[in-house]
């Protein structure tokens, strides 16, 4: 068999709390250090101790814009990592296991049917201990075992593993070094050199950044001046947490675990209307509660940005796994009538580019700004370049002191305005209103009558068409004429386009894609003159009822051809998903 | 006392629509004047408002008023005084919001101990719904919703927030203006989480606790001879079982309050910090 260079999919599985996590960066970042491109993605119970942990990584000298289910190297720390995974792996394809491990006791890889794989048995728990660390340490030593099959020099890994523990003292350094060259010295070099795949160093002129949605969230708020982060913590939203209450402090940002999520949005309302961007961040079931206060800040105008990252549903659902089907529970939050503007980043860019922007939105148009990512997208790290989009920052009609007519009340609720009246900050001498939950007329003061009624109504309903004149339309990406459009939203994104490649490197079939970032306002007249010009239409969506095809359907007009949705907790699958599409073109 | 009507911050515009005779008149003026005398400019202030008869004062206080959500103006207002702390921040609650809907918030904030002042209109029933049990009505109180009587016992506020180690602790009366104005002073004056329990007749639906019932009960803590210091005392007073109804400061301590725990806002309060920042040194970490 040829040796492939550069392209492959690595996976880990064993037990939670055995290191698959901090194995799985080490193999990404050692990747992305030799100057390959990467897209992980990670699978875990809602457990701390015990359950099935896997992470897998695939690796390709180009840019890669999806994971992959399909794993070529293997490494099980454990029994049930064969049992669970064996079918993934390829033909031809290698498992890294250690003979020696309790639940290994009897396994007969013969036995399996499985006559192609390559079996490596390297006693990683004994060899660990040997070294001077304990039985759990053996992922360290099954790393080094991986990097030698792949032929890469030591330093690679022993670089990123230096970085890694460098805070842990040198003394666990000096450890995790051992038990990497321990393992990484197991594999006999004729091994190696009939190992199928190789992992041969690109130059590569800037190391890019190792970065999951959540902390490219996190930095595009950052960027953005946000200064109070808000959040109570659940899964897949809480790494925007750890990685603000690490870094936010030292760029002026207060980062507030609240008491819940009522707590955490009011909290953010309240320093918005102060007058600093902020934001607060949670899933699905969070949201459920902010819900009331998303209304609070529609009716008093306050700019926050809230991340809402997907997981299983309904209730506490599928707490660890992806989904895309909150997209009504966010359109809808809330009682009455009211501008929400809903955005759906495909990728770690966009989840930076949109973040920005969103506080742009939120302070241009004072209305909550609700950024909905998955964990899938949240959780799934890819390799790139730093960030160089700087928005400049557009904080809105602000007026000072200065600029305000004589007396104590500000009309900060003009109905005469375009949709969005000027603000005052607190604190400011004669700009005084009321921010109330209750309809109010220009000075905020509670007013029940018909005509403020309707003038402030319909000045607060002016908003949306102005976001939608300001916004960039959605566009096609491929070729005008298509044998089928493909409709997606938020971070499907990227397994569309690799499904895309497929089609077309392999069965030389013409697609275009439409990928939905903006969906509130809802670009209609864009989405329906694209759609117009579609042979055949499918919209792909990670729910079940269709919750994106019924939006465009209300806006449009228009349904599709074809749907695929998937609603198991995985994410969609490049490959798997190039098949069906071909088979909706035959 | 007398106040001053050059002092008054109502507005003339705007009349309240309390009930005459109203134990929110006497907070509103209270607040009114203490602002007044204490020369915090209408625009230095920032009152955050429940929902009920309470929170319908937002549309009659001088200042930067924020009319929330029902039970939620605490931690509002928290993010408020983070944003900016030079601003005083105020919250005006009724026991409907502070000791139902919205004690999660109220316990938390005495933890982080917030520099803000939480005032709670305690009426002992939902007026604005027209009369309906609180979690401060009496047991066996017979109301809308409970015909039968309220089975539940009545919450203690002043006993909760001293067991929760909250930083001033305060019980006033709208029947005794000058007291009340001392208390808010003082909360005011501290740094720290000050709450204040207004004993607040409601002239309409409460037919029970009166102002007339309240004149019999009550009892000045300073006469009494209590040391705000002293938290066993205050616990003491606040659980005793006797009819007296003490009213003053009940516990003070202090703490550090949220913002001194927070470096970030050293330099000065979050809105005057500079937007721009250079994220370079972060990327460094993260390749």
């Amino acid at each position: 068999m040829e040796r492939q260079k550069n392209t492959f999919s690595w996976k880990i599985g064993g037990e939670a709390g055995f290191g698959i996590m901090a194995s799985g960066t080490i193999f990404a970042k050692t990747c992305l250090r030799a100057g390959l491109q990467i897209f992980d993605y990670s699978e875990y119970p809602s457990l701390i101790r015990g359950g099935h942990n896997t992470y897998q990584v695939y690796v390709a000298p180009q840019p890669v814009r999806a994971w992959r289910a399909a794993v070529n190297i293997l490494v099980a720390l454990n029994r049930e990592t064969v049992d669970q995974h064996l079918a993934e792996v390829s033909p031809g394809g290698a498992v890294v296991f250690d003979p020696g491990e309790y639940s290994f006791r009897d396994f007969r890889p013969a036995a399996l049917g499985r006559d192609d794989i390559r079996w490596h048995p390297v006693s990683l728990g004994q060899i660990s201990v040997d070294h001077g660390g304990e039985l759990y340490m053996r992922n360290t030593v099954a790393l080094g075992a991986t990097f030698a099959l792949l032929s890469v020099n030591f330093s690679f890994p022993a670089a990123v593993v230096k970085d890694l523990f460098m805070a842990k003292g040198q003394a666990v350094v000096d450890l995790n070094l051992a038990l990497l060259r321990a393992g990484y010295q197991a594999i006999d070099s004729e091994a190696a050199r009939h190992f199928p795949w190789d992992l041969d160093p690109l130059p590569s002129p800037e190391p890019p950044l190792y970065l999951a949605g959540n902390e490219a969230i996190a930095l595009g708020a950052l960027q953005a001046g946000c200064k109070f982060y808000a959040a109570y913590p659940m899964t897949p939203s809480s790494t925007i947490l750890h990685f603000l209450a690490e870094h936010g402090p030292t760029y002026g940002m207060v980062v507030r675990h609240a008491e819940d999520e009522i707590g955490v949005i009011n909290e953010t309302i309240g320093a918005a209307y102060a007058g600093v961007r902020a934001m607060c961040g949670t899933a699905g079931g969070g949201f459920s509660l902010m819900t009331e206060a998303v209304g609070l800040a529609g009716m008093t105008e306050v700019g926050v940005v809230i991340i809402e990252a997907q997981r299983g549903g309904p209730s506490t659902g599928l707490p660890t796994w992806t989904e895309q089907a909150d997209l009504r529970q966010v359109l809808h939050a809330s009682q009455g009538d009211f501008l929400k503007i809903v955005l759906a980043p495909g990728d770690v860019e966009e989840c930076f580019e949109l973040t920005q922007l969103a506080f742009d939105l939120a302070e241009r148009y004072q209305t909550p700004i609700i950024i909905m990512t998955d964990k899938y997208l949240a959780e799934s790290h890819v390799g790139v370049p730093r960030f160089r989009t700087v928005l400049p920052v557009d904080r809105g009609l602000v007026r000072r002191s200065e600029e305000l007519p004589p007396g104590d009340r500000f009309r900060r609720y003009d109905p005469a305005a375009d949709g969005v009246a000027p603000r005052t900050l607190p604190g400011t001498p004669g700009g005084l209103f009321v921010a109330n939950s209750d309809e109010h007329d220009r000075y905020g003061f509670s007013e029940e009558g018909v005509a403020n009624r309707l003038a402030q109504m319909n000045r607060r309903a002016r908003k949306e068409a102005m976001v939608l004149r300001g916004l960039p339309h959605p566009t096609l990406v491929g070729p005008a004429k298509a044998d089928l459009t493909i409709v997606s939203w938020g971070s499907t994104k990227g397994v569309v386009s690799e499904a895309r490649a497929i089609l077309t490197q392999r069965y030389h079939l013409q697609t275009n894609h439409l990928h939905l970032w903006l969906v509130n306002p809802f670009p209609a007249t864009a989405v329906d003159t694209l759609l117009s010009r579609a042979r055949t239409t499918v919209m792909v969506e990670g729910n079940q009822s269709g919750q994106m095809a019924g939006w465009i359907r209300q806006h449009t007009g228009r349904q599709f051809d074809h749907h695929l949705r998937q609603y198991d907790g995985r994410p969609f699958e490049p490959e798997k998903l190039a098949g069906q599409l071909q088979a909706l073109i035959r | 006392m007398t106040i001053d009507p050059s002092t008054h911050r109502a507005e003339t515009s705007n009349v309240p629509t309390w009930c005459p005779g109203c134990g929110n008149f006497a907070l509103w003026s209270a607040l009114n004047h203490v602002l007044a005398v204490t020369n915090i400019a209408p625009h230095q202030a920032a009152v955050v408002f429940d929902i009920g008869c309470s929170g319908n004062g937002a549309n009659w206080v001088k200042a930067y008023c924020f009319h929330g959500l029902h039970g939620r103006a605490v931690p509002l207002a928290t993010g408020i005084a983070l944003a900016n702390h030079r601003l005083k921040t105020i919250v005006i609650s009724g026991d409907g919001a502070a000791y139902g809907e919205g004690l999660g918030h109220f316990l938390h904030a005495i933890r982080s101990n917030p520099d803000l002042t939480y005032i709670v209109e305690n009426n002992q029933l939902y007026a604005l719904t027209k009369g309906q049990a609180s979690p401060t009505s009496a047991e066996g109180f017979k109301t809308v919703s409970t015909p039968t009587g309220v089975t539940d016992e009545p919450l203690n506020p002043i006993a909760l927030a001293i067991s929760a180690d909250c930083s001033y602790v305060a019980r006033g009366f709208a029947g005794d203006l000058p007291h009340l104005e001392g208390l808010i002073q003082g909360a005011l004056a501290h740094r720290g989480f000050a709450f204040i329990d207004v004993f607040q007749p409601c002239v309409t639906f409460n037919r029970l606790n009166t102002f007339a019932w309240f004149y019999e009960r009550i009892r000045k803590l300073d006469e009494l001879g209590h040391d705000p210091s002293d938290r066993p005392s205050a616990w003491q007073r606040a659980v005793s079982a006797n009819d007296d109804l003490p009213i003053g400061l009940f516990y003070r301590a202090e703490r550090p309050t949220l913002q001194d725990r927070l470096p970030v806002l050293r330099p000065g309060p979050l809105v005057d910090q500079p937007l721009t920042v250079d994220l370079s040194r972060l990327y460094e970490g993260l390749s």
